[in-house]
């Protein structure tokens, strides 16, 4: 029906009785002939008709939205929110649940499968979709490299199910955690949250108030407690995830048509993309220029206030040799994309072609490593940015909101109050903080850096 | 001896933990690792006095409501007890475990709380303070009537009245647990008629909010319970205000009423409404306090509820989980079964 529509149709009727009318008149005039004329004048006049009310032609629009794109954008005050959410989610997921506007939806970045009748929904719409179908999968696994978005993606989805009231309860937590020696108050390693199945479920257990005993009875209480519940679990930041793991498996048995799961991990093995019970999504880098020319536009815009110089690298991203030269060095990283211009706005591009050739985690230790030991350099400023940057650390951890004040009583506390803005500018134009709220302050650090940090004592 | 701690942070994390509007749940486990630092640190270094200076800057948090569901203020509260016994401090001694029993009690472990109290109580008495002593021995008197002694709850009680003046506005408190007896009897008329009597004592005391918001919440129950709604509910929105008042700080008092609530809606038939405010009540029960004695309540009214809607499976899955938190607080399901028996003939609500 798309091809030859009731319009065609009518019209070659017409066309056809137009002609036997006149073919008719040749041989032998009369009244025949003109009753097949108007005949194929009123079809034709009929022809309009359908076609301004066919819905067989009625064209599609060339992208479909079932949920407001802007669903998931708007932060989550925890404030007003279960006590579980902030008391359970300790480190960087709670702030990405609080900050506004941290998403920037990216054409090809989101690469999920399209399920029947998801053709012309853009993934996230398809991934919307998916989480509030009750017979769809149950388990979302967000799948991609270390700072390319995944916690943002994840953040959004669990903040767009708030908005939409699908859930009233967000359980889980991040599997990476810093773990503090009770002894020497020293934090010893980014070891896992939970690394094994019963560490999860302990942690559930205590998120649903009930003690945990084994993991056959956890899981049958776990079962009990969400009857009639909605929930969503996050399991954030999992190393790797595979078909056969036994968390997958317990994930399994806890989700339902009202619970679900979003996991987000480095790598997914033997999971197919799309089933009854999983949905795989996978972030891809940003490859194709016109998509991280929007995203880089999208950074200039956000971080300009903080670092203005960054405005001055806008009319370059036009130079297609020079955001060439950006997408192959970051390798479409947009956590690389952003500190690789940061520098050029503090220094030029001729300069940076001069790094070392290193790619992914290799140059984003690099780029960090470098910060670090530039900010040595600086003088008091530099070295009052540095331990800013570890306090930071420890207060996000600590899931306490970073705010201006804080900020401001922490320098007084060092005597160091006159040279706070000049450290935060120095870490502001080297992408090393992030304000989310420019008139209280809701500062935070990325958790790639939060691990350089740790290393750095 | 004294070790190095960091007294001002700390007593930054106690103000954070105790005031209104912020609740202990939102502190994450890290920022509890320096109350969990400066703990091992006092007792390595056996400075009691220390401990005790601690576990006084979290009285307000213990007292309030249990905080047991956090680990470490639980561990807080047993080596203060220690340090106390270390001291021979009776006073101390007498505190301690008269809290400790509450919030045994609170979460109902109440063969442990009878026997914190009785213990406090003791302390009191060598410390010769009469009314500490009275009011330990009085709280033993709940945990008896939650462990179906009502003949020596009712004992205990009697010989309480007898030793405060009938202005003394404290009385409200023997009063409100004889009402609950009088209820248990299924003497309607006669609890409410007490439980104002109560309302009138705490509303002479000083800092009662909280007790008149619980004493609230109680005669809603009774009046709703003789089929006055309108009022009931009134009753119930002004426990609840006040309590909106503490946000935080008396979750456990919030999700009490809000299970009469839903128990009053759930005999009006209002069963999604019920459903809904089991949800709010749970919240708050569940997270940092871990409150079983009330959970497993909620969770019998859910199972009810559903059991009425015809939902079975949902019915018996949470009626599993009534009995699972029994089986941890010890408590026997014959009772219960028994109680659900008795109370639901006689229309005096479920079983406490």
């Amino acid at each position: 029906m798309k091809l030859i529509s009731w319009k065609i149709i009518l019209r070659i009727i017409a066309l056809l009785s137009l002609l036997l009318a006149a073919s008719w008149a040749y041989f032998e005039p009369g009244f025949e002939p003109v009753l097949a004329l108007l005949g194929a004048v009123a079809t034709f006049i009929v022809s309009f008709f359908v076609d301004n009310n066919s819905k067989a032609t009625t064209q599609l629009p060339a992208e479909v939205t079932l949920f407001d794109p802007d669903c998931g954008n708007a932060g989550v005050d925890l404030a007003d929110q279960r006590l579980r959410v902030s008391a359970a989610f300790g480190a960087y997921f709670t702030g990405l649940l609080e900050r506004e506007e941290s998403y920037v939806p990216l054409a090809s970045q989101i690469e999920c499968p399209i399920g029947k009748g998801q053709e012309g929904l853009p993934p996230v719409q398809r991934i919307f979709w998916h989480l509030q179908n009750p017979k769809g999968p149950r388990l979302f696994i967000v799948a991609a490299e270390g700072g390319m978005g995944k916690s943002t993606l994840a953040a959004k989805l669990v903040r767009c199910l708030y908005e939409q009231e699908t859930v009233d309860m967000i359980l889980g937590d991040s599997a990476k955690s810093e773990h503090i020696d009770p002894v020497s108050g020293r934090s010893l390693t980014f070891a896992a949250g939970y690394e094994t199945v019963s560490g999860f479920y302990q942690r559930l257990c205590a998120q649903l108030g009930v003690p945990y005993e084994s993991d056959d009875l956890a899981l049958a209480d776990i079962r009990r407690r969400l009857v009639h519940r909605r929930a969503v679990i996050m399991v954030d930041n999992l190393e790797t995830v595979a078909q056969g793991d036994r968390l997958l498996q317990s994930l399994l048995k806890i989700t339902d048509r009202d619970i679900r799961a979003v996991i987000t991990t480095r790598r997914a093995s033997g999971l197919s993309d799309l089933s009854r019970q999983h949905m795989l999504v996978h972030l891809n880098p940003l490859q194709k220029p016109e998509v991280a020319k929007e995203f880089l536009y999208w950074h200039i815009d956000q971080h300009s206030p903080t670092h203005p110089n960054l405005y001055k690298t806008q009319d370059d991203l036009d130079d297609k040799k020079k955001l060439g030269w950006l997408i192959e060095r970051s390798g479409g990283v947009p956590l690389l994309m952003q500190l690789l211009l940061s520098d050029i706005a503090r220094s030029s591009w001729e300069q940076m072609r001069q790094l070392p050739s290193l790619f992914g985690p290799q140059l984003l230790d690099f780029l960090y490593a470098s910060r670090w030991q530039e900010l040595q350099q600086l003088g008091q400023p530099g070295l009052l940015a540095r331990e800013l940057l570890q306090w930071l650390r420890q207060e996000q951890f600590s899931n306490r909101r970073i705010t201006s004040k804080r900020l401001y009583e922490w320098a007084q506390k060092k005597d160091q109050e006159n040279r706070l803005n000049e450290a935060l500018t120095l870490l502001h134009e080297r992408f090393l903080i992030v304000n989310s709220d420019r008139q209280k302050g809701n500062y935070a650090i990325f958790p790639s850096l939060a691990e350089f940090l740790h290393t750095k004592g | 001896m004294s070790a190095e701690i960091d007294w001002d942070d700390l007593e930054d994390l106690a103000k954070q933990a105790t005031q209104s509007g912020e609740s202990p749940g939102a502190i994450a486990d890290a920022a509890w690792e320096q109350l969990r630092q400066a703990l091992e640190t006092l007792r390595q270094a056996e400075d009691w006095s220390g401990i005790l200076r601690l576990r006084k800057l979290f009285t307000g948090l213990l007292a309030r409501d249990s905080a047991w569901g956090i680990p470490v203020v639980k561990k807080l509260d047993d080596i203060a007890i220690e340090a106390a016994r270390h001291l021979d401090n009776t006073v101390e001694l007498g505190h301690l475990l008269g809290a400790r029993g509450h919030n045994l009690h609170r979460q109902g472990f109440h063969e442990e709380s009878i026997a914190a109290f009785a213990e406090s109580a003791v302390n009191y008495r060598e410390c010769e303070d009469d009314f500490g002593a009275l009011k330990s021995t009085f709280m033993m008197s709940l945990c008896y009537r939650a462990l179906n002694n009502r003949q020596e709850a009712r004992q205990i009680l009697e010989d309480v009245l007898r030793q405060v003046e009938p202005d003394d506005p404290w009385r409200g408190n023997p009063l409100q647990v004889l009402a609950w007896l009088t209820q248990d009897e299924g003497d309607l008329p006669g609890t409410e008629r007490l439980l104002r009597e109560v309302l009138a004592l705490h509303e002479q005391a000083e800092d009662a909010d909280i007790l008149i918001a619980g004493t609230l919440a109680d005669l809603a129950e009774v009046v709703g319970l003789q089929g006055r709604v309108a009022e009931a509910t009134e009753f119930f929105g002004r426990s609840l205000a006040i309590l909106q008042q503490y946000q935080g700080q008396y979750d456990r008092q919030e999700a009490r009423s809000k299970l009469k609530y839903a128990e009053l809606l759930m005999r009006q038939k209002q069963y999604d409404e019920a459903l809904q405010l089991l949800d709010d009540s749970d919240d708050k029960a569940s997270s940092y306090g871990h409150y079983y004695d009330l959970m497993w309540r909620i969770e019998l009214t859910r199972a009810l509820i559903f059991a009425r809607k015809g939902r079975w499976r949902e019915a018996i899955l949470k009626g599993q989980m009534v009995l699972r938190y029994r089986r941890i607080l010890g408590l026997s399901n014959w009772l219960l079964a028994r109680q659900l028996w008795q109370r639901l003939r006689a229309g005096t609500g479920l079983p406490r």
